[in-house]
């Protein structure tokens, strides 16, 4: 429980990369999987799931002041709650990954809402800045930028540990009706999800020449991979 | 203060920028902490002209993080000409409303649709390939490296450009003026791309017809209700239901 506690805390400070600060690209899923695969031990499991949800939200552009889904908060809660339950879903994992996949767009569509609030709030400290400067008092930019960045912290800290804790729950829930299933019947989700990802990684480009140039390359990828000629 | 000094910290500080994002004044407290030090180096013992300097950097000012270096160097030479009696504030403010547009337009079609998705396409196509822990360790820095050496390479030579060209900074806010680097990392993610799909076609459930069906049909599915539609929960959603229909009826 702690070890989960501080893998949170260590994520969610990450993820302030993803916006408010530095903004080095080292909140992406394929990243942060690889230290949720550090905390539980189980590198193989997370990573897995990283490279899956890697390409689902590289579609979504963070233009001006829209609000795009909380992708990579999503993908943490994602990502730690396959890792913990695959275990108990192994002879199921397909399921497991479509059942974390549908939570995690979901909850990532509810992390955008959030966003909002946070941003309403942080016209709050703006406001309080021009009040300061009105009365010619000490200015507080940079404790303005350090509270709001904090702010941005707890919510994704609690965000990231609530949604953790009813995603587990759900999952420990739909364990037995999920389980008396034909495995056979989740088989295709792994290879959707994958394509989903790359379509949405396509949508971005809507030059005809990028299109074709990777529907060749990719025929002469199967080929290669198939028949092992590299 | 030294000039250098200013300017490292200016620059120091530009990794805050989006800190206290907001509907207001959106980058517009971020940009007048990124230069406050500027403030208290030409007005520190004139409190009228210091506040007003922090004032008319609290108005709207919005556009990519990375990209913002330029507005930031041009407005350091631009204040630092009205200090000396050479311009006049509200120039500046229209100024900076006018580089808006550039500024976003620009970052987002450069960073956000090419830089980041072709940097970690290739992480995941490297990821598939590759399943040693310490190659793809490695591999993260690599990626560290392909995606901030031009995120810091903008911010360096944002600000600089910026500086040395003024209110002229515009000419330079153009794509033409990134063509090898976008053509660079266009070639990256298709390639990415294309192989990940050779691979996940090749490999996954033994490649065979159905699984393939599978992948090209969820591609194009999700690529058409995004790109065509617009609709992210359906393109997220529609081939994931679709595969356990498929999945139950085989």
């Amino acid at each position: 429980m702690t070890d989960i506690l501080l893998l949170v805390g260590i994520i969610s400070i990450l993820t302030i990369d993803q916006k408010d600060a530095f903004q080095f690209g080292i909140s992406q899923p394929i990243i942060t999987s690889v230290i949720i695969g550090a905390f539980t031990g189980e590198y193989a499991t997370a990573i897995y799931f990283g490279i899956i949800i890697q390409l689902m939200w590289m579609g979504n552009l963070q233009i001006g002041a829209s609000i795009t889904p909380s992708g990579a908060l999503g993908s943490v809660v994602g990502c730690i709650m396959y890792t913990l339950t695959a275990k108990a879903y192994a002879s199921h994992l397909s399921a497991l990954l479509l059942l974390t996949f549908f939570y995690t767009v979901g909850i990532s569509f509810i992390g955008g809402q959030i966003e909002v609030l946070i941003r309403k709030n942080n016209t709050r400290f703006q406001n309080a800045i021009y009040k300061r400067i009105a009365q010619h008092k000490k200015t507080v930019v940079g404790w303005a930028i350090t509270k709001a960045i904090i702010v941005q912290w707890s919510v994704n800290f609690l965000f990231i540990s609530l949604f953790l804790a009813l995603g587990l729950l759900i999952l420990e829930w739909l364990k037995q009706p999920v389980l008396l299933t034909h495995a056979a019947v989740w088989r295709f989700a792994d290879i959707a999800l994958m394509g989903t990802g790359i379509g949405m990684v396509l949508s971005l480009y809507k030059s005809r020449k990028i299109q074709y140039t990777v529907a060749l390359l990719s025929l002469l990828g199967i080929l290669i991979f198939k028949f092992k000629l590299v | 203060m030294k000039r250098y000094t200013l300017y490292i910290h200016i620059f120091l500080r530009s990794f805050f920028i989006q800190g206290c994002w907001n509907y207001k004044g959106m980058l517009a407290v971020g940009f007048c902490f990124t230069l406050k030090p500027l403030a208290k180096l030409l007005y520190w013992d004139d409190p009228e002209k210091y506040y007003g300097f922090l004032k008319r950097h609290l108005g709207f000012m919005n556009g990519h993080p990375y990209f913002v270096s330029y507005a930031l160097g041009a407005s350091t030479k631009i204040e630092e000409m009205i200090a000396k009696g050479q311009g006049h504030p509200e120039q500046l403010q229209r100024f900076k409303n006018a580089l808006v547009g550039p500024l976003g337009a620009l970052g987002d079609q450069l960073f956000w649709a090419i830089i980041k998705p072709a940097t970690f396409s290739l992480g995941v196509l490297f990821f598939l390939l590759v399943e040693d822990i310490q190659y793809r360790v490695g591999f993260i820095i690599f990626m560290g490296v392909l995606y901030n050496v031009p995120h810091l390479y903008i911010r360096i030579k944002g600000f600089k450009n910026g500086y040395q060209q003024g209110f002229n900074i515009y000419k330079f806010l153009k794509i033409e003026n990134y063509k090898s680097m976008k053509r660079f990392y266009v070639s990256i993610v298709v390639l990415s791309l294309a192989f990940t799909i050779g691979y996940v076609g090749a490999n996954w459930n033994a490649g065979n017809a159905v699984s393939i069906a599978v992948l090209l049909s969820s591609i194009l599915i999700a690529r058409y209700l995004r790109a065509e539609k617009g609709r992210s929960i359906l393109a997220l959603t529609v081939p994931a239901i679709l595969s356990l229909i498929i999945g139950i009826t085989l």
